[in-house]
This record gives structure tokens, sequence and C-alpha cells, in this order.
């Protein structure tokens, strides 16, 4: 039997499992502290593992803390830093949608971008998208190197579906835009 | 929440925010705080990732509308 939780949410369905007691426990001290039911902070670690985890770990993610990313980029060479750009942005959204979705289109590459900004914390996202097009805004704190990298990412990605977005950028931000027409 | 696009005139808005900023123990007042503004569509607090995830009409409001109230409840 599944149900719907609230209008617009995705459905849940009943299920039962054998857990390990201390991670259990350590999942209701941790939800009794932010005032959520175990079954909310449950679900949405299941979910960061269905919808990202177990694709980041193929390609051998790795976590960093935010200070010392923030200072490889700094440091790094731009020339280079668009190279490992451009080299990333050909390769990853690929094998990210292709494992997600089983497809390599706009939507799948959409999906990246948003997954990347809700489970790696890489930037904060924002979409606005009328019959026109859509206009997608990235913010972060990682400098103006990390808008370089973005945007050279990003636009090797849509090259791969022969698509051009019009972006432009800031040490804080990045902003594409891509028409329907 | 799955993304929508708009297909007819209608415009709509999708925002992902990280909340690093906020004390954990105020993540249970993001949801009913946000759906008091008009515009706000969906929200979905992310107790694992520490993001919240808002639809709204942008027609309504902006980005940095909902930003300044996610600042303010913390």
């Amino acid at each position: 039997m599944s149900r719907q939780s609230e209008k617009g949410k995705s459905k849940t369905v009943p299920k039962s499992f054998r857990i390990d007691e201390s991670a259990i426990k350590a999942v209701e001290v941790e939800a009794a502290s932010l005032n959520v039911s175990p079954n909310t902070l449950v679900n949405q670690i299941l979910k960061q593992y269905a919808q990202f985890d177990r694709f980041a770990r193929k390609m051998n993610t790795v976590k960093i803390s935010s200070a010392p990313f923030r200072g490889i980029l700094s440091a790094a060479d731009v020339n280079q830093l668009i190279e490992v750009a451009k080299s990333a942005g050909s390769s990853i959204p690929q094998a990210f949608a292709t494992a997600s979705s089983g497809k390599v289109d706009l939507e799948s590459f959409m999906s990246h971008i948003r997954s990347l900004a809700s489970y790696a914390q890489l930037f904060e996202f924002s979409e606005t998208a009328d019959m026109h097009g859509r206009v997608v805004t990235l913010i972060h704190e990682f400098g103006l190197n990390w808008s370089i990298f973005l945007v050279h990412y990003i636009t090797e990605m849509f090259a791969q579906i022969g698509l051009t977005p019009k972006i432009e950028m800031s040490d804080r931000s990045v902003i594409f835009n891509l028409s329907n027409t | 929440m799955e993304h929508a696009i708009a297909r007819s005139g209608e415009r709509t808005a999708d925002a992902i925010f990280t909340l690093f900023n906020l004390p954990r123990s105020s993540y249970s007042r993001i949801e009913p705080t946000l759906k008091r503004l008009k515009g706000v569509r969906e929200v979905s607090v992310d107790y694992v990732t520490n993001n919240v995830l808002v639809r709204f009409d942008p027609v309504e409001l902006t980005t940095h509308d909902i930003r300044g109230l996610l600042q303010k409840i913390g």
C-alpha cells in the first residue's frame, strides 16, 4: 500500500527493516534535537543515497570541507582550472545522467546541477522558467575561480547536447539563460 | 520534489538554499514561516543535507526575499 504524503510530494510506502541499534539510536537523538520524526530523517538519508551518493561513489567523489576547498581553488592556475573544468564538464554530467535516468538530455543535466546544489552544497540554486526558456542562478562563496570553473563546466556540459546558454558571472554567482527557441 | 517546466504562460521558480548559517534548532520553523509568504507554493526542508527547496511564483517574490526571511528565522 502506498500513499501520497502531501500534495506535490512523492508517495510513501510502508517497509520493515532490521537496523543496527547504534545507527537508529543516533538517528533518534538527531531527530529529537531537530524536532522531526525519525521517519522523516530516515527517509531523507535514504533519498540522499538513492538520488546522489550511489552515483557519486561510481565517479570516485570525495568530500572536503569548504575552507580547504576555497583555498585550493584560490591557489589554482586559472588556465589549468579551465582545462580541468572542460574535461570534467564533458564527462561527469553525462555519467551522472546516464546512471541516474538512463538519458542524456536537458532535463537530466538540469537534474545533475540541482543535485550538486542539494547534495554536494557546491552552490545555492534557483531557476525561473516560463514558455520562453529558463534562467538559472548559482550563488556560492568559493570565489572567482569557482565561478570560472562553473562557467566552463556548464558550457561543456550543454555542448554535449548541442546547447549554448548565455552565461554571466561574478565572483559569487553564475547565471545561465537557456532559450526554448 | 519534481521540477515542472511552465508549458503555458505561467512562470515558475525553484530555489535551493543552504541552511548552514541557521541553528539546526530553528529548522522546524522554516516551513510554516515560508508558507505564510504570498507566492510560496511548496517548501521542503532537508534535515540531512541542510537545504531548503522552495517553489514559488517569481512574480510575487524573489530569492532575495526568501533569503532575507531565512536570515530572520536564524
